[in-house]
């Protein structure tokens, strides 16, 4: 068994703590991420699974309980993580390869040691010719590519992906899961994986953790024993999803009833 | 779209709907109507000379003197006016960059500076003239103080808003990389806040060019465009006046079509993030 590399326990999160319009966002957060794993957190619109996330990143603190990394209490962000956004958030001013440097340039590593580590980067992401490119000239897909890449480029021991796949559309998403999961297994970094989709979080994950609505709490932890590459259309997968499917439905529907009520 | 009948098109008609020969043309005719208007409307010449007389006025200004008119007269009053311009759009551009990314990425500086700079933003820069010629008396070194003052306040502005619309994610996307404070302004900041530094820049040359003219009007002593004009006044000589104002158009306009537009060009139109285009 491999070591823990992400530990929460008794996380909670209060938005203007004291305020009228305080907030319990995360009530009660109990979670083990080993290293190596792939995690999917998946949950209603607005259940603090992102927050989670950011915390995790270093963004946001916990008001109450203890968030560990490789046995330390996270105190801030630092390159021991590589984050990826659904925005992609690229530096548009710099040309692709610049931008996968980026975390090389900034912990001053040598020029050839960052040529070399660029393109075997492009190469992984498959964006030969593009490496002289400006962001603005990417499709949706090839941005996400490149954020990913500049997140991988400083090999950061935890990778913190945000609905990366949320803004593409159906082809190219799949595209990338499947990227996804080639990059997972040629890396082996533990990954925390925020979506919205089950179809997603089965066909990547090793385990699938589902938040309840808000105030979020961990509702049911799904363990999918599927070997790569799965299939959505794999009996096995079909009764996954019908599980995962069938609990997070509650949660949504909660959710809808909560704000029906505002 | 159906392609026009081709009896209807003429590079007349292409340039009577607009394209890049459209101002040219626009000019051109401009100053025809002026002749025109001043060969038959029985204007007095002396108050308002026709754009011939005023053209042949500026080529000798530009050429080798004659008589009492010194040699290349309107290149030496373009030099001065250049010169005190650029020394002053340089420093405004440095303290005002610094300060605006300052006050952009700290919250109490803005929360202290803000009301006093919009109050000096609202005083027209002619009126600071007689104070700065009281305190600096009159000479080149006055005019580029004016030139400061006229330019400093929209590249203050838009630096601090470029920073505070920076977003939060690129921020920290550089922080999950290791970045420090310092890198974070470096590497992150100032790209990121390019699209509002150069729209700064090109607005504040426009105020530098109306304050270098206007300054040189109160307070240069030998030399400067701005100078010339007021000067001319004194010997009635409406020619050079107006070769003047052309001049002062003509350099204001490339300053800030050409040289901007080579500089958005080479930046922000290449990295598909301009917000300067409808300045």
């Amino acid at each position: 068994m491999k070591s823990v590399k992400i530990s929460a326990s008794g996380i909670q999160k209060v938005y203007n703590p004291g305020d009228t319009n305080e907030v319990l966002a995360i009530e009660d957060l109990n979670l083990d991420v080993r290293e190596g794993e792939f995690v999917s957190l998946l949950g209603p619109s607005g259940c603090g699974k992102s927050t989670f996330l950011f915390m995790v990143g270093g963004f946001e603190k916990p008001t109450a309980g203890s968030l560990m990394m490789s046995g330390e209490t996270i105190r801030g962000p630092g390159a021991d993580r590589g984050i990826v956004f659904q925005e992609y958030v690229l530096f548009p001013w710099q040309r692709v390869s610049a931008n996968i440097a980026y975390g090389l340039k900034i912990a001053g590593v040598p020029k050839p040691e960052q040529e070399r580590r660029i393109a075997e980067l492009i190469a992984m992401i498959g964006l030969q010719g593009f490496e002289e490119a400006y962001p603005e000239s990417l499709s949706g897909g090839m941005k996400q590519r490149v954020a990913i890449a500049r997140a991988l480029a400083y090999d950061p021991d935890i990778l913190l992906m945000d609905e990366p796949f949320g803004a593409l559309d159906a082809q190219t998403r799949s595209r990338m899961i499947a990227d996804l999961i080639r990059i997972h297994q040629a890396t082996h970094k533990t990954t925390l994986f925020v979506t919205h989709s089950v179809e997603e979080s089965i066909l990547l994950s090793d385990r699938v953790v589902l938040f309840t609505a808000r105030p979020a709490r961990i509702k049911e932890i799904f363990k999918i024993d599927l070997p790569h590459p799965r299939s959505v259309t794999d009996s096995e997968f079909v009764h996954y999803e019908k599980a995962i499917l069938g609990s997070l439905d509650e949660e949504v529907s909660k959710t809808i009833a909560a704000n029906r009520d505002l | 779209m159906n392609a026009l009948p081709s009896q209807l098109y003429s590079p007349i008609m292409d340039m009577a709907r607009g394209n890049r020969w459209t101002p040219f043309v626009s000019i051109l005719c401009a100053g025809i109507l002026w002749e025109l208007v001043i060969l038959y409307g029985g204007v007095n010449t002396l108050l308002m000379p026709p754009p011939s007389a005023v053209l042949v006025r500026l080529f000798e200004m530009l050429g080798p003197g004659e008589g009492a008119v010194p040699d290349f007269l309107m290149i030496r009053h373009i030099a001065w006016t250049m010169f005190a311009l650029i020394v002053g759009f340089l420093a405004a551009a440095m303290v005002s960059s610094a300060i605006g990314l300052v006050m952009g990425m700290n919250r109490t500086v803005y929360a202290w500076l803000n009301p006093i700079i919009s109050i000096f933003m609202v005083i027209p820069n002619i009126a600071v003239v007689p104070v700065l010629i009281l305190w600096l008396g009159l000479g080149m070194h006055t005019v580029i103080v004016v030139v400061i003052t006229g330019s400093c306040f929209p590249i203050i502005y838009t630096a601090a808003a470029g920073v505070q619309n920076v977003p939060t994610r690129m921020i920290w996307a550089a922080q999950t990389a290791g970045a420090t404070r310092w890198q974070i302004l470096t590497t992150v900041l100032l790209g990121a806040t390019m699209p509002y530094l150069i729209a700064g820049h090109k607005l504040a040359l426009g105020r530098a060019w109306r304050a270098v003219i206007a300054g040189e009007i109160f307070a240069a002593t030998k030399y400067g465009v701005g100078f010339m004009i007021y000067d001319a006044r004194t010997f009635l000589d409406t020619e050079a006046m107006f070769a003047g104002l052309i001049v002062v158009g003509l350099i204001g306009v490339s300053l800030e079509r050409i040289l901007f537009g080579f500089i958005e060009r080479r930046t922000v139109e290449k990295w598909g993030v301009t917000t300067s285009k409808n300045l």
